[in-house]
């Protein structure tokens, strides 16, 4: 039988009560009393290796390991007695007589955990032979140093990095010789490292430390202020520690939380030499740096005479979708109320805004969050939607640690196949069909009993006819996945009593997918909590929101066509925080139909591509700079300070200045439309409507028989590096082929006579990009992968956006 | 790191595994099972375990570098091994060492390209009245025999071929 009655103990003379389970370290800490200890980490499963936590129990002879024994009831401990001080000192010295003393130098210098025990312990450090390591540094990426001559064996890394990165680290070799390290001993840029930075985070010493803060400041000089990150749709809190106003590195809030790599390295950019401090005004054709009165003049006149000659249609704007949901709506209002145009676009006509908005429709309940996917009992992954947004895996980790079941669907044999109870193995045109085979399979297992409540919804009858003329057309895909493994997928998933969280990226699959996928979960009776519908960009949802006034927008945000297309020619143009010239697919057609305005403004952070066509540019800042809002993946209004502030005037200030000068005078105070914000976001993550399945739409179905190779656009790995703020951070050191990378399996390598590094042209339906080729194990023949958002995945898969699949062909490049 | 995928590894690897899939722990057999079957421990034969066994890489590699008896790049067909233990210390392997290098033409713990010899060091074999000792295959080969043993072995070895 398990105890469940509450402990009481005494620590240093205090008496504690405690829960059932709770080990010594935790009582202690509960009361205020910190137990030295190098190897435990709150959060972590303890070890007990290090020694450093023993503690005396009255009436044991020999001392205990806090961070391992667990309270018992009336036990007597005494943390700091002579006798255990001298047994931690002697831990520590020996630990000194292997650890260079560098104290002086050392970033760590003060929250280094060595440094303050042997400190408080007065520990000798040449009490032993003296006889350092010597380990070579690994210093081969722009973001870890990893030196393992500080380092104390504690395994935190070894640790964190099993349970939420990639699982690389572990002890190598033996005795003296032992050290964390790597398979064969590589350098992390050479071992599927995530740069997630978990380790560095954890480790008690200098054996880890961010590059890029080496030298620019140590712990008691930093302040610490809370932000979020503004990289995907996650929406992670950030802990930026600041020495004056600068950036030195980050953590997490929480005990052992977690950033990706691009939102604990991704803030080199805010004090990058190239950010744009003044603005820019084109003075007989070229852009010179203005003072801002006269370019806040110059941008609000231009607009102004635009709307006056040709008509407030011929005005419009762009926006990105990283800006707050204040940012957003101030723009808005400049635009409509100031402007009297409803021109408004952003990227996200080809960046998932048909399955956002039907999720928004046909989703009726609340999304899941991260914390239901770490909670849930089955997880069916669909695609590369871990990869876009980052944080979605270390919580699918903690779910299969507790015993969760993950079903993949999708082509890469990446982390995701290998952590699979079943993967569903399909080509990227075969997803939504293989749902529809489960969605059939899970009706087929549950004809006797008929449980599923999907049956119940009004509109089952449509759906099924529907479902079974769809599948009358075979899986697009020969080596689809068979009978056995769509059986073991549903009786996972058909298990009415688990949990269940579907997730994929809105920015990552078809329509038709989403659907198919929202279906599965409403067969199944799930309807709340169920569907986690990730997005690579930081505030999409908030944008859509913001724009659309709480409704999808009808018309914004489709590629561009309500600003160029049909009668009304956009003549003068508003950019925000968005680069159409190196971001959207067709660049040419954008560059020309820039080339046909009249008026351009752009406000970035950098001089862009598009910034260079401008007549006015503006400096923009980053959201830390600014504080306000997103809204997440999850449907959630997440709230930021400033942490620093903006170089130049500020995203809010330009708007509300501009605001002035076309006569909305309030635009500043409409700048806290809080109240507005709230009654937004609570409108777009709840709608009110009943649970309805998609009947399947046929025409999804239609592959061509395109033998060959299909392409398609997908994140194969956590850092998408044409991101002008993640180049300007270090991420484009990550990237051998600086977004000109294609992905190719090692069959169709070898078929096509091409090896790694070779450069081809490859042609699509839409155009012909060179490319160079990286050859990927993890890739189902028949498959070739770009980066989302590379250049080369802008040129080949254009009018296709989001996913493709597009089919190429391929050819040496001839030189 | 291969950008080929070795199939004819693979297909190997997967067949020495066999009997242990599904076996919980004892996943120093399978590594015993590899190294037997290929001579030391190809890179992609670990991958393969690794994803068989369903096993992180790092904790294979791990385990795999923990033991001496594994080797993670190919070995000669003989081994000469120079004692470096502290009595050998004392009584000049250093030396010894210096010479076998030249006289092999290999730096220590290196393998000759025909695979024929291996050379490193060890660790106190326990015939410390003997010292400085080198043992070859597993025999210690009294100091004055040791370039003669070494010769017969490469002749030997030619002829095998
Ligand atoms: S950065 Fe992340 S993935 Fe890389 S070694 Fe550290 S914890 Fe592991
Ligand atoms: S690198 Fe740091 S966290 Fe990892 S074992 Fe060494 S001291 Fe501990
Ligand atoms: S997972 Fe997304 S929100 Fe979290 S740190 Fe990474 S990019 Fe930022
Ligand atoms: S902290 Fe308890 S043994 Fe290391
Ligand atoms: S030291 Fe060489 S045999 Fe003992």
């Amino acid at each position: 039988m398990k105890e469940t009655a509450p402990i009481t103990l005494t620590i240093d003379g205090r008496e504690i009560t405690v829960a059932p389970g709770t080990t010594i370290i935790e009582a202690a800490a509960a009361v205020g009393i910190d137990i030295p200890h190098l190897c435990y980490c709150p959060g972590l499963k303890s070890t007990g290796s290090c020694r450093l936590c023993i503690v005396e129990i009255e009436g044991l002879r020999s001392p205990v390991v806090a961070c391992k024994r667990k309270a018992t009831p009336g036990i007597v401990v005494h943390t700091d007695s002579p006798t255990i001080r001298e047994a931690r000192r002697f831990v520590v010295e020996l630990l000194l007589s292997r650890h260079p003393r560098e104290c002086l130098v050392c970033d760590k210098s003060g929250t280094c955990r060595l440094q303050r025990y042997a400190y408080e312990l007065g520990a000798r450090a040449d009490h032993f032979l003296v006889e350092y390591p010597n380990h070579p540094v690994d210093d081969g990426n722009p973001f870890i140093l990893r030196d393992p001559n500080y380092c104390v064996l504690c395994g935190r890394c070894v640790r964190i990095c099993h349970l939420q990165g990639a699982g690389i680290l572990d002890f190598i070799d033996r005795g003296l010789k032992t050290k964390v390290g790597t398979p064969w001993d590589r350098p992390l840029d050479q071992s599927g490292c995530d740069f997630c930075g978990s380790c560095v985070e954890v480790c008690p010493t200098a054996a880890l430390i961010e590059r890029q803060q080496r030298g620019r400041g140590r712990e008691w000089e930093l302040r610490r202020s809370t932000s979020v990150c503004g990289y995907c749709g996650a929406a992670c809190a950030v802990d930026m520690h600041l020495k004056g106003d600068e950036i030195v590195r980050t953590s997490t809030p929480q005990q052992v939380g977690y950033l990706c790599a691009r939102g604990r390295f991704g803030w080199a950019h805010l004090s990058h030499p190239e950010r744009l401090t003044m603005p820019l005004v084109r003075e007989n054709g070229t852009l010179v740096t203005a003072d801002w009165a006269e370019a806040l003049d110059a941008a609000a006149n231009g607009l102004t005479a635009v709307r006056g000659q040709w008509g407030p249609g011929s005005v419009g704007g762009i926006i990105g979708t990283g800006v707050s949901n204040e940012v957003a709506h101030a723009f808005q209002r400049l635009m409509r109320a100031g402007l009297g145009t409803d021109n408004l676009d952003t990227s996200l006509g080809f960046k998932g805004l048909d399955v956002l908005r039907d999720i928004h429709e046909i989703y009726s309940g609340k999304r899941a969050t991260l914390e239901d996917i770490a909670g849930a009992d089955v997880l069916l992954v669909i695609g590369d939607a871990a990869r876009r947004s980052p944080a979605i895996w270390p919580k699918v980790k903690q779910a299969l640690a507790s015993g969760a079941s993950l079903i993949y669907v999708g082509f890469y044999h990446g982390r995701l196949a290998k952590a699979a109870s079943v993967w569903l193995r399909s080509r990227p045109e075969a997803a939504e069909a293989v749902l529809h085979h489960m969605a059939a399979t899970l009706l087929r297992l549950d004809v006797e009993g008929g449980r599923l409540p999907g049956r119940r919804y009004g509109d089952f009858r449509n759906y099924r006819t529907a479902l079974q003329r769809a599948l009358t057309k075979p899986v697009p895909d020969p080596e689809g996945p068979d009978e056995s493994d769509l059986i073991a997928a549903c009786t996972f998933f058909g298990d009415l009593s688990r949990k269940a969280v579907v997730i994929f990226a809105a920015d990552g699959i078809t329509r038709g997918t989403a659907s198919a996928a929202v279906n599965l979960a409403y067969l199944t009776g799930r309807t709340e909590r169920a569907v986690y519908p990730a997005v690579s960009a930081a505030n999409a949802a908030g944008i859509l929101t913001v724009l659309g006034n709480g409704k999808a927008p009808a018309e914004s945000g489709s590629r561009g066509t309500p600003l160029f297309a049909g009668k009304t020619l956009v003549r003068g143009l508003y950019v925000l925080a968005e680069d159409p010239l190196s971001a959207f697919p067709d660049s040419e057609r954008w560059r020309e139909m820039m080339g046909k305005l009249d008026f351009l403004v752009v406000q970035d952070m950098f001089l862009t591509p598009t910034a260079a066509l401008a007549d006015v540019v503006l400096p923009a800042s980053s959201h830390v700079e600014e504080g306000g809002s997103f809204i997440s993946a999850a449907g959630q209004l997440v709230r930021f300070d400033r942490v620093i502030p903006p170089v130049g005037m500020g995203n809010p200030e330009i708007l509300a200045q501009i605001g002035a000068r076309l006569g909305i005078p309030r635009l500043r105070d409409v700048n806290d439309p809080t109240a507005e914000i709230e009654r937004l976001a609570s409108n777009c993550t709840a709608p009110d409507s009943k649970p309805a399945l998609f009947a399947p739409s046929v025409s999804h179905f239609v592959v061509e028989d395109t033998p060959g190779i299909s392409l398609v656009g997908y994140a194969s790995c956590f850092y998408p590096v044409h991101d002008a703020k993640l180049r300007r951070s270090g991420f484009a050191e990550l990237e051998p082929y600086d977004g000109d990378g294609i992905a190719l399996s090692p069959e169709d390598a070898e078929a096509l006579g091409i090896v790694e590094g070779v450069e081809v042209v490859a042609l699509s339906p839409h155009s012909q990009a060179s490319a160079r080729v990286k050859i990927d194990n993890g890739l189902l023949p028949g498959v070739a992968l770009v980066s989302p958002d590379a250049p080369v995945a802008l040129a080949l898969l254009g009018g296709s956006w989001p996913l493709g699949p597009v089919p190429i062909r391929l050819s040496v490049a001839t030189t | 790191m291969g950008s080929e995928r070795h199939t004819s590894v693979d297909e190997h690897t997967r067949s020495i595994l066999v009997p242990h899939i599904g076996r919980q722990g004892a996943f120093v057999d399978a590594l015993h099972d590899v190294q037997q079957a290929f001579g030391y421990l190809p890179e992609q034969a670990l991958r393969v375990l690794a994803d068989e066994l369903k096993l992180p890489l790092s904790q294979v590699w791990g385990v795999a570098s923990f033991y001496d008896q594994f080797y993670s790049v190919p070995r000669g067909r003989n081994i000469v091994r120079v004692c470096t233990g502290t009595a050998c210390q004392v009584r000049g392997c250093q030396a010894v060492l210096q010479r076998m290098e030249s006289v092999m033409d290999l730096k220590n713990g290196e393998t000759s390209a025909d695979r024929a010899f291996t050379l490193e060091t060890v660790n106190c074999v326990g015939c410390c009245g003997l010292a400085p000792v080198v043992v070859i295959n597993k025999k210690v080969v009294p100091n004055r025999d040791v370039e003669r043993v070494i010769r017969d072995l490469s002749k030997g070895d030619e002829g095998d071929e």
